[in-house]
């Protein structure tokens, strides 16, 4: 369709968790959401305060369920007219009492961290410009070619493996996560009607619009309310591939008036 | 043209203390459909001190299709394209830092190469940048798995000290298919 929003994400600076295995960051797509979103870049950094002699911990990316806790992230735009959709969510851990619970899918790429072998010289936590070479989360290629796409309902998470718990101390290993992603928009079709009272149409009723992904209900939810004008008149859209319904409630000298849905169309 | 894009890694592969060692490889036994790979990368961690020459790590197609290993999961870049069961990707290890196993490949002419690091004293900051497995440009210019074709990441080390257990290796690989 069209791209509607640009927009990176960073989260704060995140702790070890003294685990072997610790969720960083997640960016999701929520079922309910109008975009697919395309990951174009996603990254990280890690200092390390302490020296690790034994193996660094890697980072793995995979498509995640399940996904709560963590913080909600700021949604930085790259053009000030575009608004991101508001079921893009993404999350990270900010301290200990906000861990990210997500059950991780298939592995897409791994990377290592990096380690202080002895507590000497510089460190180099933060190479992101070098594009090719260092701390890429997901593949990088020339021209972008690989889109990765989290439709409705899909996340992605970043997650930490230690060999050992030890490697991961929360009082030395600190990681930040960076994102970058466009919303592309999906298509919809139109629905709309008239809300009649006795015959004669009526204005002020409220018209809930209900969208799912089948006539069983999969994944029902409101998807607006609108309010009828003009002679009764309302409108809205679904999304193509889904099924939509519209339920209506009117209130007349206190008295409320509903109607039934019809069957659900698509 | 594309049905669309996909990636693997392996878990974190210790070094099997010989000259020779398959980390990775990725078949196409498909009839009709072609595999391109996209991006392929390798990345190592060392905890020991090496003085003598870094091993070689070596793509290179095989002569014939792998066997044994283990057989990688794949990601998909959309939720609703479905990887062809007929690319397989194997790798050495069922866990990170796990017993190795294979994959089992005859290596052919070698199609890109590329040293890996060695700490000469094992001093300071240890990074594991990306090493490009193949030329970046495959990115843009096809690099072709046609039916029972097959490509393979594996060191040559000049001798089994530059190979040790306190090696480790991750591959990753992209590769669209039609």
């Amino acid at each position: 369709m069209a791209v509607v929003f640009r927009g990176t994400a960073q989260s704060l600076t995140i702790v070890g968790n003294d685990e072997v295995a610790q969720n960083l960051f997640v960016i999701e797509n929520g079922f309910k959401s109008r975009v697919n979103v395309i990951i174009r870049r996603l990254t990280f950094g890690l200092d390390s305060l302490v020296v690790l002699t034994s193996v660094q911990n890697v980072l793995k990316v995979s498509r995640c369920t399940a996904v709560s806790g963590g913080v909600i992230l700021d949604k930085a735009k790259f053009v000030n007219t575009e608004t991101s959709d508001s079921n893009v969510v993404i999350r990270a851990q900010a301290n200990e009492t906000a861990r990210i619970t997500a059950t991780a899918g298939d592995t897409m790429w791994t990377q290592f961290g990096a380690r202080m072998h002895t507590a000497v010289e510089q460190q180099q936590p933060e190479i992101d410009s070098s594009r090719f070479s260092f701390r890429n989360l997901i593949p990088q290629s020339a021209l972008a070619t690989t889109d990765l796409v989290l439709r409705p309902g899909n996340a992605l998470l970043v997650k930490v493996i230690a060999s050992a718990a030890a490697s991961n101390a929360q009082i030395s290993t600190n990681y930040a996560v960076r994102c970058m992603w466009e919303e592309d928009s999906i298509t919809t079709f139109a629905i709309s009607g008239t809300v009649t009272l006795g015959g004669s149409p009526v204005d002020g009723a409220k018209v809930m619009v209900i969208e799912a992904d089948d006539a069983a209900l999969t994944n029902a939810h409101l998807y607006e309310v609108k309010t009828t004008a003009g002679g009764g008149l309302w409108a809205s859209t679904i999304r193509t591939g889904k099924v939509g319904a519209a339920f209506v409630q009117y209130q007349n000298g206190g008295t409320y008036y509903t109607a039934p849905g019809s069957p659900y169309l698509s | 043209m594309a049905a669309g894009f996909f990636s693997a890694s392996t878990f974190r592969q210790v070094g099997a203390a010989a000259t020779t060692q398959n980390l990775l490889t990725i078949e196409n036994i498909d009839a009709t459909k072609l595999v391109w790979i996209r991006r392929i990368t390798v990345q190592m961690d060392t905890t020991a001190a090496l003085t003598a020459v870094s091993p070689l790590i070596k793509t290179s197609r095989t002569t014939g299709v792998p066997t044994g290993g283990t057989t990688l999961a794949k990601g998909q870049f959309d939720s609703t394209v479905a990887t062809n069961a007929n690319t397989i990707v194997r790798g050495s290890t069922a866990s990170d830092g796990g017993a190795n196993s294979g994959p089992t490949a005859t290596a052919g002419t070698v199609v890109w190469e590329q040293f890996m690091t060695r700490l000469h004293t094992a001093v300071g900051q240890v990074l594991a940048p990306d090493m490009s497995c193949l030329p970046m440009l495959v990115d843009l210019e096809d690099f072709v798995l046609r039916q029972n074709e097959a490509l393979m990441v594996h060191i040559v080390a000049a001798a089994t000290a530059s190979n040790p257990a306190t090696n480790h290796y991750v591959v990753n690989v992209c590769w669209e298919e039609n």
